[in-house]
């Protein structure tokens, strides 16, 4: 399944908006899905883990900014807001309530594409260049593409295994604990399951290190959780 | 005891009558002792002039009292002193008695008049308070317009005189009193000027600090129609920041040749016109304010339908920008379908796009009451099925069912506007009702109305809407996909109101919702301007 671009969930009532969305992200080679109603978004939200969501903020059954109260509840995924919204106000109470980046409508379709792949760059926090790609020595992590190439290769990586190695990148360079991973990776329902993190990382390890035996990038902090070295050569 | 009190009031007003008074007791006094005199020489009876002194002390004040004492004096001299008819006196004695009558006279008929003074004072004050309560709670509470007659009245009556007017500044009038000094009040001269239209002006005096003055007019060529105005002003507190402030007056009329205005009545009047300057200005705040509110809320409205309008014109608009800029993109070729989505949502969009601004029109001119229904007899049925008809053609994929009865009685509307409303009725069923569901139109007549309905199996109108329904840009979310404008149940609304019907939805029994409007069959007045009707539409509904 990471085969295709990244995941991109777009929430917006109107038809015609969700056709055009679809298309245009699809031509651009990213997974696309819609949704009509917040409830629905949500649902999808959580069961397809998308790497973008891009929301219209006037839904049927919940306001938009609601929506991304509850998203950010558990999730760090960018969230880019479409709407026909005036008021200096609706925009702030949007950003304030977690979105990235809020795009006018009517927007330009160039335009909204490049706020999705600046989106797309920042969830694997700073990088140098301009492409939504992490490189460290033999590895790359194409965030834009959902592509992992190691040693030149691309490594065929499930949803979860890519959401994991997503997330180790986003923190690189930093201690996470055993329960901050499963929380941010399979969701709060899941702090207690260790043994869910220890086989993916086990798996992982097998696909990007040179060594599983002796990982230069998921390194264990006993008694802790994990840590992505940021620096590895 | 009207005369009586009249009486009363002429020795008090007017100090000649008051003095003629006093030498008729004495007069009087003197017949007494001479009467005495004639039965019995008893050898002194001066002192019965101290009644007459306070008796006139009493009845006509200082003045009097002291012309009584004065009076008595000489009248004892010339009468009952020996030499009769001179001024001399014989006995040296009797000069005593004489000194002693004056003295006496004089000091008790101060006395008296001081005494009988405070105690008309006391009355006057009393008599004040309690009329300026009364004129406080007739100004203060109601309408100035409404009290303002009950006050001149009051006036009039409290003070015994000729007649009250009152002009305020706004230009109302109220009076009370003789005809001619009614009339002539009303247009008596401009306050600072001293000239009187069409009449004589024979004195202007001036009273203390320009609040007020006193002219001497007559009206008619009768003596009894010269009167003494007293004039007060009644100014706003507050000058008006443009033009001259206007002026208004309260004028009592007095008859000519009364004594001036007692203090207490100048109190009265100058309290009275305090109270009435009080009451106008607090109107003007009062209707300032109203009018600042009636002003703020109608912006708030303005601002919040301006803010929906901007959003709901925006957003099919970001369709069909978004649409037509994929088709112009050079990086990515598009399929057949993908090409023909494309457009159809550019049309889609665009007719969406035109029937919104077409009811905000609509809206607008009902609301500015632009629109004139044009009401002629028509056959309701023909009606019914041009409207369906017009939505078939708009919706080729939807059933529409016409269910007219014959025999319908021919109805007086204007058969643009009911067909416009038909259809947006038929617009809003196929909107939130399933492509396989079928849409009814019906009419029929009841009682003195038709009505005509509007019948969907869809899943009928949620309970948490049905309140809002026919406000504009109120949008229930439909199970199909929201294409509505937000504005066709308004305008609806808005039409069938100036027809004198209403428009009323609810749920059916056997399931899907029911629209239906009643047109009067006899319409009792022309049905005319739409906006006044929606104005009390609004007014019903709130």
């Amino acid at each position: 399944m990471s085969a295709g671009g990244a995941r991109i969930l777009a929430v917006d009532d109107e038809a015609p908006m969700q056709r055009l969305l679809r298309r245009n992200l699809e031509a651009r080679g990213y997974q696309v899905e819609t949704a009509g109603r917040a409830r629905e978004g949500l649902g999808l939200f959580r069961s397809w883990r998308p790497d973008l969501v891009v929301l219209d903020l006037n839904l049927p059954d919940m306001d938009g900014v609601d929506f991304i109260r509850e998203v950010r509840e558990t999730s760090a995924v960018p969230i880019l807001v479409l709407s026909a919204r005036e008021a200096e106000r609706d925009r702030v109470a949007a950003l304030d309530a977690g979105a990235d980046d809020y795009v006018p409508k009517p927007f330009g379709v160039e335009e909204l594409l490049a706020r999705v792949r600046v989106s797309l760059r920042h969830a694997a926090g700073p990088l140098v260049g301009n492409d939504a790609t992490w490189r460290s020595g033999e590895l790359a992590i194409d965030l834009d593409r959902r592509r992992v190439v190691v040693r030149g290769e691309e490594v065929h990586l499930t949803p979860t295994e890519y959401d994991l190695l997503k997330a180790f990148v986003r923190h690189r360079g930093r201690v996470l604990t055993d329960r901050a991973l499963l929380h941010e990776v399979w969701g709060p329902e899941y702090s207690e399951e260790s043994h869910y993190l220890h086989v993916y990382v086990a798996r992982l390890r097998k696909k990007i290190e040179p060594d599983a035996n002796r990982p230069r990038y998921l390194l264990t902090e006993p008694g802790i959780g994990y840590r992505f070295a940021e620096d590895a050569l | 005891m009207h005369v009586d009190g009249s009486l009363w009031l002429l020795l008090r007003r007017s100090r000649l009558a008051g003095c003629m008074w006093a030498l008729l007791l004495v007069a009087g006094v003197s017949g007494v002792i001479a009467g005495v005199r004639l039965h019995a020489p008893v050898a002194d009876l001066a002192a019965l002039y101290v009644v007459a002194v306070l008796a006139a002390a009493v009845t006509a004040g200082r003045v009097p009292a002291v012309v009584a004492a004065v009076a008595s004096f000489l009248a004892f001299d010339l009468l009952f002193t020996r030499p009769y008819f001179a001024l001399s006196v014989a006995s040296p004695g009797e000069w005593v008695t004489l000194t002693f009558l004056l003295i006496t006279g004089l000091v008790t008929g101060q006395l008296a008049a001081l005494i009988e003074e405070r105690t008309v004072t006391a009355r006057e004050n009393e008599r004040n308070a309690t009329v300026q309560y009364r004129i406080g709670r007739l100004v203060g509470n109601a309408n100035v317009a409404d009290a303002l007659g009950t006050v001149a009245g009051l006036l009039r009556d409290t003070m015994d005189a000729a007649g009250v007017s009152i002009t305020l500044p706004s230009g109302l009038e109220a009076h009370a009193g003789v005809p001619a000094a009614t009339t002539y009040l009303a247009h008596a001269g401009s306050f600072g000027r001293g000239r009187v239209l069409g009449s004589d002006v024979a004195e202007v005096e001036r009273f203390r600090p320009r609040r007020w003055i006193r002219l001497r007019v007559s009206v008619g060529v009768r003596a009894e129609d010269a009167y003494d105005l007293y004039r007060v002003r009644i100014s706003a507190p507050q000058t008006q920041p443009h033009g001259e402030q206007a002026e208004g007056w309260l004028t009592v009329a007095l008859p000519r040749g009364s004594a001036a205005l007692s203090s207490a009545d100048q109190r009265l009047l100058l309290a009275t016109a305090g109270e009435l300057a009080e009451a106008v200005e607090r109107e003007r705040l009062r209707s300032e304010a109203t009018e600042i509110e009636v002003l703020r809320r109608t912006d708030e409205l303005k601002t919040a339908l301006l803010n929906t309008v901007s959003h709901d014109l925006r957003t099919p608009l970001a369709a069909i920008v978004g649409s037509a800029e994929s088709l112009l993109q050079e990086d990515v070729h598009w399929g057949d379908t993908e090409r023909r989505e494309f457009l159809e949502s550019i049309a889609d969009e665009g007719r969406r796009l035109d029937r919104m601004v077409r009811h905000l029109l609509d809206l607008s001119r009902i609301e500015a009451g632009g629109v004139q229904i044009q009401a002629e007899w028509h056959d309701p049925g023909t009606v019914l099925t041009d409207a369906a008809e017009r939505a078939r053609s708009l919706h080729p994929a939807r059933t529409v069912r016409v269910d007219v009865p014959s025999g319908l009685p021919p109805v007086r509307l204007d058969a643009i506007a009911i067909g416009e409303v038909i259809t947006n009725l038929i617009e809003n069923a196929f909107r939130h009702t399933p492509d396989d569901t079928t849409v009814t139109v019906a009419a029929s007549t009841r009682a003195d109305v038709i009505e005509f309905r509007v019948e969907d199996d869809g899943p009928g109108i949620p309970d948490d809407v049905a309140e809002h329904l026919f406000d504009p840009f109120h949008r229930t979310r439909s199970l199909r996909d929201q294409r509505g404008t937000g504005l066709g149940l308004a305008v609806a609304h808005l039409l069938v109101n100036a027809h004198g019907g209403t428009l009323t939805a609810h749920n059916r029994t056997e399931g899907g919702a029911c629209f239906a409007f009643t047109i009067p069959l006899t319409p009792a007045h022309e049905p005319t301007n739409a906006a006044d009707r929606t104005g009390a539409t609004a007014e019903a509904r709130s």
